[in-house]
């Protein structure tokens, strides 16, 4: 037995209110194994690590039960496990790494610490490491972290933090922020590591189909608790807990829906040689290049593509609240004489990312749905309040929301919120720009249905931005992949799906599969 | 509203210093009606009991020409709230405004404002205020006008830089494409957003504000005696600190008391707008 957690428990105090935020929490990591920690958002995942780690970032807490690391009782005056026998990888790269000092330094530092060896000797050891990450190929040791990639940074921090040796390794949603594309390179690099130093990992994620391919064995956090802990197979057979089937239940996508709605043909949008670029750091960094296509009416278009593809800005334009450089849009809103959309029109609504940063943090969730309300002129207070509970009532929120303040919601229903707002001035056209990543797997399904009977019920045209190929599968009509700033391939999903023409979407779809075996 | 009340009487310390401000200036009011030295506050002379040590009958004591410091001391604190109160009121609304129409106007505009009050920063801290006040005269009014002239460029500062943070979020951009004017959106969404750094600024220099004219008090400007002011008061009795003791301690144990209240409030005001402190 490596690390075992027994009946450790952990609660927190804010003016005297107690929060329990682990709770008996009992875990057991034999050397050289891969345990998955799986649970949402708040679950108390990253609470768990920190424990383990005895670096808890709260200041009122008791801690009760024992932390065992290698037959020896973890407390505040074993300093010298942390950060030589345990190391901790983090969902965000950028945060970790120093931004003033270069990878080397960064780098040396550490071995100089851990192994007491001055520095001429650490410069080996960082290039042989560099070179078991696959990033031998750069002079990555003489660059600044601003210079690397997501994915390149979160390889130097695997690096770093195998480097000194350690007998058991915490990865905390170490791929979240990566592109599907590199998460399975980074995992492979992690499982490779842990069988060549015989490292035991912790892998704590809130994707249970990550987890599933890469450890023996899975704990099912919810609200604090290990509520289920068993072999990868005992637990998608053979599931004990509701909360699991729950969450097993939501990764089973449908692929294809064979049928899907008959092809549109009467034209809403129609975008025609768009072009857009960006200056940055006296560059000229084109975000897009020559997009043509067209959004039919009633149809749902699934925009797919890696983050920096220009996604963001297209749906921007799309609003016209940032202006093309050249290209133009034509919106048919009425019969066949089309209109130049020039500038931010109440017919399209729009849904982004960020939940909380969508609404105003100072307003209530009544005032946030009453503004597009506001803005329209001519409208009589029983007119306002009539529209405000069809909209809460289409997007299945209760009215006893409208009280709250953004922060007093969950992701998901923040997310209801933001659409019922984009709903208020009965839209033609619902842009959501990645709508569903900030959210756990079932509010993503939530999300999804609502998307698809508002399309069904209300005849909405939606376009649906994401960089998860499987969310869009499931939900869209049309598919269309944005690859560094250009449209690559357009069409019927299942056709791109199984017989895609271009590299980059074989790529995508490739890792859709490797995360599905 | 109920809920900052609830807040601030949870914290002693907050509740301390209200109530000392409080008393501060209700004593300040009645004072001149209750106290039997009343004459001291328009420049009485009592050559006959100067320079004498606190006592029952003068508890503070008395300085050089014979006054109560106790009545002097507690009047003075209704001039250095004015002043606190008053400088600060100025900066923010010469500042504030300005700061938001820099932070959401085109880039032309918003160098333009932040070019003029970068050039109010270059001054010293007090050279300007003095400038300022021997141009219009040094009256107390002339000096707290010519601080808040050299401190609003502060509050320029800071609600640019909540502007430029907020026009950003995607709250605005959501509410810029539903149309929202730019009047609407700085109303509506970056004005209530940027007002905590504000208000917690403001309470800190509030602070400042009695230090910086009960310095300029003591080389003559600001206050004018007979006016009972905390750094005049100092002042007039400079000379005979070494050996009259009281004429110096109290009013500086006052000013002290005034802008720790100050800083108390402040501080604990950042903390209740800081929605990332969990609150109950």
């Amino acid at each position: 037995m490596l690390l075992s957690l027994q009946n450790v428990t952990l609660k927190s105090y804010n003016r005297n209110i107690e929060t329990v935020i682990l709770d008996s929490i009992n875990l057991d990591i034999e050397p050289g194994e891969s345990v998955g920690l799986v649970g949402e958002t708040g679950s108390g995942k990253t609470m768990l690590a920190w424990t383990i780690l005895n670096q808890l970032p709260i200041t009122n807490h008791t801690l009760s039960g024992n932390v065992v690391f290698n037959k020896q009782e973890l407390t505040l005056d074993t300093k010298n496990i942390k950060g030589n026998q345990i190391s901790i990888v983090f969902q965000s790269p950028m945060q970790s790494l120093n931004p003033i000092q270069t990878i080397g330094k960064q780098f040396s530092l550490i071995l100089m610490k851990r192994f007491q060896i001055n520095k001429t000797d650490t410069l080996s050891l960082e290039k042989e490491w560099m070179k078991r990450v696959r990033l031998d190929d750069q002079d990555i040791l003489s660059r600044y972290p601003h210079q690397l990639s997501g994915g390149q940074m979160q390889r130097v921090m695997i690096a770093i933090a195998m480097s000194v040796k350690p007998k058991l390794l915490i990865a905390d949603e170490v791929t979240t922020a990566l592109d599907a594309n590199l998460r399975n390179d980074i995992l492979d690099l992690i499982d490779e590591l842990r069988d060549q130093e015989k490292t035991s990992v912790l892998l704590i994620s809130h994707d249970l189909l990550l987890v599933k391919n890469r450890c023996k064995k899975i704990a099912v956090m919810k609200s604090g608790k290990v509520i289920e802990c068993s072999s990868a197979e005992m637990l998608f057979k053979n599931p004990k807990q509701k909360y699991s089937r729950k969450l097993i239940d939501a990764l089973g996508y449908k692929k294809s829906k064979d049928v899907r709605k008959k092809h549109e043909t009467d034209v809403l949008f129609s975008i025609n040689n768009l072009y857009k670029t960006y200056a940055s750091q006296g560059k000229d960094r084109a975000a897009l290049k020559n997009i043509n296509f067209d959004i039919y009416k009633n149809e749902i278009l699934g925009i797919v593509g890696e983050s920096a593809s220009g996604k963001s800005t297209l749906a921007k334009i799309l609003l016209q609240i940032v202006p093309q450089d050249k290209g133009d849009i034509m919106f048919y809103s009425t019969g066949t004489t089309p209109i130049i959309h020039e500038k931010p029109n109440r017919l399209i609504g729009a849904v982004f990312q960020d939940t909380l940063g969508s609404l105003n943090p100072r307003m209530s969730i009544f005032d946030i749905l009453m503004e597009p309300l506001d803005l329209t002129d001519g409208l009589g207070l029983d007119t306002k309040l009539n529209k405000l509970n069809k909209c809460i009532e289409s997007v299945g929120l209760s009215t006893d929301l409208l009280e709250r303040y953004p922060h007093m919601l969950s992701g998901g229903q923040r997310q209801r919120v933001s659409i019922a707002r984009a709903l208020m001035t009965d839209p033609s056209l619902l842009i959501l720009d990645e709508p569903t990543s900030a959210l756990d797997v079932q509010s993503q399904k939530a999300v999804l249905k609502l998307l698809r009977s508002l399309n069904k019920d209300k005849r909405l045209t939606i376009v649906l931005i994401s960089h998860d190929l499987r969310i869009v599968m499931e939900t869209v009509d049309r598919l269309a992949v944005l690859y560094k700033g250009e449209i690559i391939e357009t069409g019927n999903p299942n056709t791109i799906y199984n017989n895609p023409q271009r590299s980059y979407t074989k790529s995508l779809i490739r890792s859709e599969h490797d995360n599905e075996k | 509203m109920k809920n900052i009340w609830k807040y601030i009487l949870h914290k002693r310390t907050t509740t301390a210093s209200i109530l000392f401000l409080t008393i501060i200036v209700l004593l300040a009011v009645v004072i001149p009606y209750v106290s039997p030295y009343s004459d001291d506050l328009n420049g009485a002379v009592h050559l006959e009991i100067n320079n004498q040590a606190p006592s029952f009958s003068h508890i503070f004591g008395t300085d050089s020409a014979g006054r109560d410091m106790f009545t002097l001391t507690i009047r003075g604190g209704l001039v250095s709230l004015r002043v606190a109160i008053g400088v600060v009121l100025m900066s923010v609304v010469l500042g504030v405004p300005l700061g938001l129409i820099a932070g959401v106007s085109s880039k032309w505009v918003d160098e333009t404002i932040m070019r003029i009050s970068d050039a109010f920063l270059a001054f010293p801290p007090f050279v300007l205020p003095i400038v300022i006040a021997i141009a219009l005269g040094g009256s107390l009014n002339n000096v707290m006008f010519g601080i808040a002239i050299s401190w609003f460029p502060w509050y320029v500062r800071i609600a640019r830089a909540q502007a430029i943070m907020i026009r950003s979020s995607d709250y605005v951009l959501i509410s810029k494409s539903m149309g929202a004017s730019t009047f609407y959106i700085v109303k509506k969404h970056i004005l209530p957003n940027s007002i905590s750094p504000v208000i917690v600024q403001a309470s800190i220099d509030a602070g400042y504000a009695i230090l910086t004219v009960a310095g300029l008090s003591f080389i003559g400007l600001g206050a004018q005696p007979p006016l009972p002011e905390w750094g005049l008061l100092i002042t007039a009795s400079r000379a005979q600190f070494l050996y009259h003791w009281w004429v110096v301690v109290f009013p500086g144990i006052f000013i002290l008391l005034t802008v720790l209240s100050f800083n108390v409030i402040g501080d604990d005001l950042r903390n209740f707008l800081n929605p990332k402190i969990e609150r109950n």
